[in-house]
């Protein structure tokens, strides 16, 4: 047997036609024409509070439909609240699904939640600073007493303006654990955070503007934490394998050849060697000078391109006694890196200018590799590594910070700064 | 299942259930009272107010792997509000109830005798004095406390139930709640006490069958 979707009667106060969208649980509703809140709780339809008032709009409208949580739900109660004491205001809907039941989605600065009524014993809840739900820790953030300001649509309650509840909020980002308290009863509520853009969606409205941190709003990167430094540690290991399977490099060539002042003006060259893929190629030249200088020109030329790679390489000498010490200064061994060589057959032509080059000339010998480990390659390369998690690192903590400006009951690392009370 | 003709109307009256030992006739809505080799109509069931609950009878479903299937209801009115009481026929052949309220789903079989320990605690509830709520009590080793205590009556009734559940009809209901989502209710019915135990479940848990449908849901 299909059942009636919405029941209606007439407003005992104006006699306008009033709605009711869940039969047999709402046991109050306010009248869309003159605001009076009637007892729907059975047919007698008497005014609990009698007004005189348009309805006034709000954001998402009384049976208005959407999805959320996978769950169709419709609007059928609205209630404005306030704190009494913060003068802070926020919006309550509730949602109906005659499956699912109740939802209460929320509105608070632009920042959104849905949230559902459980049942649980929880006595310390409301009193104790932290509390346990489902091996969670949720910690005090606010404690408040709120009043009902507007109401509109229907309720599973006998609402009234001007109900009160003392209310206790703990937080579990994006969850959220509302204790409230009145003369008869005891209510928890378990909140998560929603994206402004799901509600929109799901209800196809425009949204007030989001001011601040909700409270239980997900921090940046909320659950990615972990996986941002398993790729870290992931990649600067990478990096660290690449360095050392690379080492000393590869030996490509060799060449050797004798200078004496006959020959101080002649361009030697090497073999061609080849290199295998594009990497760093380092050319070491050792020359046994002894009080002595001398520049080595060099040019990689490439054999099929002929593009040449051109260096210049300075060796000095000098040693010596004096005063009862042995001195030296310089050495007799030069190193060049050439970065980023592509794959080819190359030529190393060398284009020494010596110094004073004695008459028996010297013996220069030079050392051709490739894929050298550079360490303050890898030093870049660590330093963008880590650039993103120490950002998302800062940019938490600072967002943290600011999610509790707004609490008495901020933990100690995040009340820094403001030591007034 | 045992078969009767309703003697008013003749048409024929089902028990499904070895418990059940009242029922309302589908047809003319006489009440019927079952005794052991026949049945007596004892008046008749005026037609239940309409209610968006997503059970019928017949609907199916199931409860922590058991299949269970809705026989009857009792519709409870309280000055707060009305909760549905439907009665179910399980392949275990225990006594639940499924019991709809706010929203919230529970299901809870009859524990029978109902412990006395138990049973002062809930009639000296029936006070509605509150520091009553919150005391614990522990039925069944569930460790439980009260969290309500209200006077209902009968608003109707359908199909077959355990207990004669005439309009009017007056209970006292005790609720008790653990602290993960354990349930038991104490009734108090002039001179009769009766007590139940179990637990919150969700819509989505049960995988209900032959369930109401409503014009756009």
């Amino acid at each position: 047997m299909a059942g009636k979707p919405v029941k209606s009667f007439s407003c005992p106060a104006c006699g306008g036609i009033v709605e009711i969208r869940a039969a047999g649980h709402s046991i109050s509703a306010v009248c869309t024409h003159c605001s009076s809140v009637i007892d729907t709780a059975n047919d007698n339809f008497k005014i609990i509070k009698k007004e005189h008032e348009a309805s006034r709009p709000t954001d998402i409208p009384i049976g208005a439909k959407g999805v959320l949580d996978s769950i169709k739900w419709e609007v059928i109660g609205y209630m404005e609240k306030k704190d009494k004491s913060y003068m802070s205001y926020w919006d309550e809907y509730l949602l109906f699904n005659p499956y699912f039941g109740f939802r209460f989605l929320l509105q608070s600065d632009g920042h959104w939640n849905l949230a559902s009524v459980i049942k649980r014993y929880a006595p310390l809840a409301g009193s104790a600073s932290e509390v346990e739900l489902d091996r969670e820790k949720y910690s005090v953030y606010c404690r408040g007493q709120s009043v009902v300001e507007y109401v509109k649509g229907e309720f599973y309650w006998r609402v009234r303006r001007g109900d009160e509840d003392k209310y206790v909020d703990y937080i579990a980002p994006p969850r959220m654990l509302t204790v409230e308290k009145n003369k008869q009863e005891m209510t928890e509520t378990l909140a998560e955070y929603l994206e402004a853009e799901v509600v929109a969606k799901a209800f196809g409205i425009e949204l007030p503007k989001k001011i601040g941190i909700a409270p239980n709003q997900p921090a940046p990167f909320y659950g990615k934490l972990v996986a941002i430094w398993k790729i870290t540690g992931l990649s600067i290991f990478i990096a660290l394998l690449m360095q050392w399977s690379a080492g000393s490099g590869t030996l490509l060539a060799t060449t050797r050849f004798h200078i004496e002042p006959s020959t101080r003006d002649k361009t030697f060259s090497s073999l061609i060697f080849n290199n295998p893929k594009r990497s760093n190629l380092f050319v070491k030249s050792r020359v046994p000078l002894s009080n002595d200088w001398m520049e080595l020109g060099l040019s990689l030329v490439n054999e099929e391109t002929n593009e040449a790679y051109d260096a210049l390489q300075a060796i000095e000498y000098y040693s010596g006694y004096d005063g009862g010490d042995y001195w030296s200064e310089g050495g007799q061994v030069a190193e060049t890196s050439f970065s980023a060589i592509p794959a080819g057959n190359y030529r190393l032509l060398i284009d020494p200018s010596p110094g004073q080059l004695g008459q028996n000339g010297l013996d220069v010998s030079l050392e051709i590799k490739r894929n050298v480990a550079v360490w303050s390659n890898f030093w870049m390369i660590f330093l963008l590594i880590i650039a993103f998690p120490v950002y998302a690192f800062f940019y938490r903590w600072y967002f943290e910070n600011k999610r509790w400006e707004n609490s008495d009951y901020a933990p100690a690392i995040y009340r820094s700064g403001d030591s007034d009370d | 299942m045992k078969k009767f003709n309703c003697p008013s109307c003749g048409a024929e009256v089902v028990f499904n259930s070895n418990h059940s030992v009242y029922a309302v006739c589908k047809y003319c809505h006489s009440m019927i009272v079952r005794h052991d080799l026949d049945v007596e109509a004892i008046g008749t069931m005026a037609s239940l107010p309409e209610d968006m609950s997503p059970f019928q009878i017949g609907t199916e479903g199931y409860y922590q792997g058991t299949h269970f299937s809705l026989v009857g209801r009792m519709k409870m009115g309280w000055e707060d509000g009305s909760w549905n009481e439907w009665f179910m026929a399980t392949d275990d052949g225990r006594k639940g109830w499924l019991a709809e309220a706010q929203g919230f789903y529970s299901i809870c079989f009859e524990v029978d005798p109902p412990p006395l320990e138990f049973a002062v605690r809930a009639i000296q509830s029936q006070k509605q004095d509150n520091q009553f709520v919150g005391s614990a009590l522990v039925l069944n080793n569930q460790k439980l406390h009260i969290v309500d205590a209200k006077k209902a009556t009968c608003i109707g009734s359908e199909g077959e139930l355990p207990l004669a559940a005439p309009q009017g009809r007056m209970i006292v209901s005790v609720d008790l709640l653990g602290a993960y989502g354990e349930f038991a209710s104490v009734e108090i019915e002039t001179g009769k006490l009766r007590a139940y135990s179990g637990r919150y479940v969700d819509w989505k848990a049960m995988r209900c069958a032959n369930v109401r449908t409503f014009d756009g849901w």
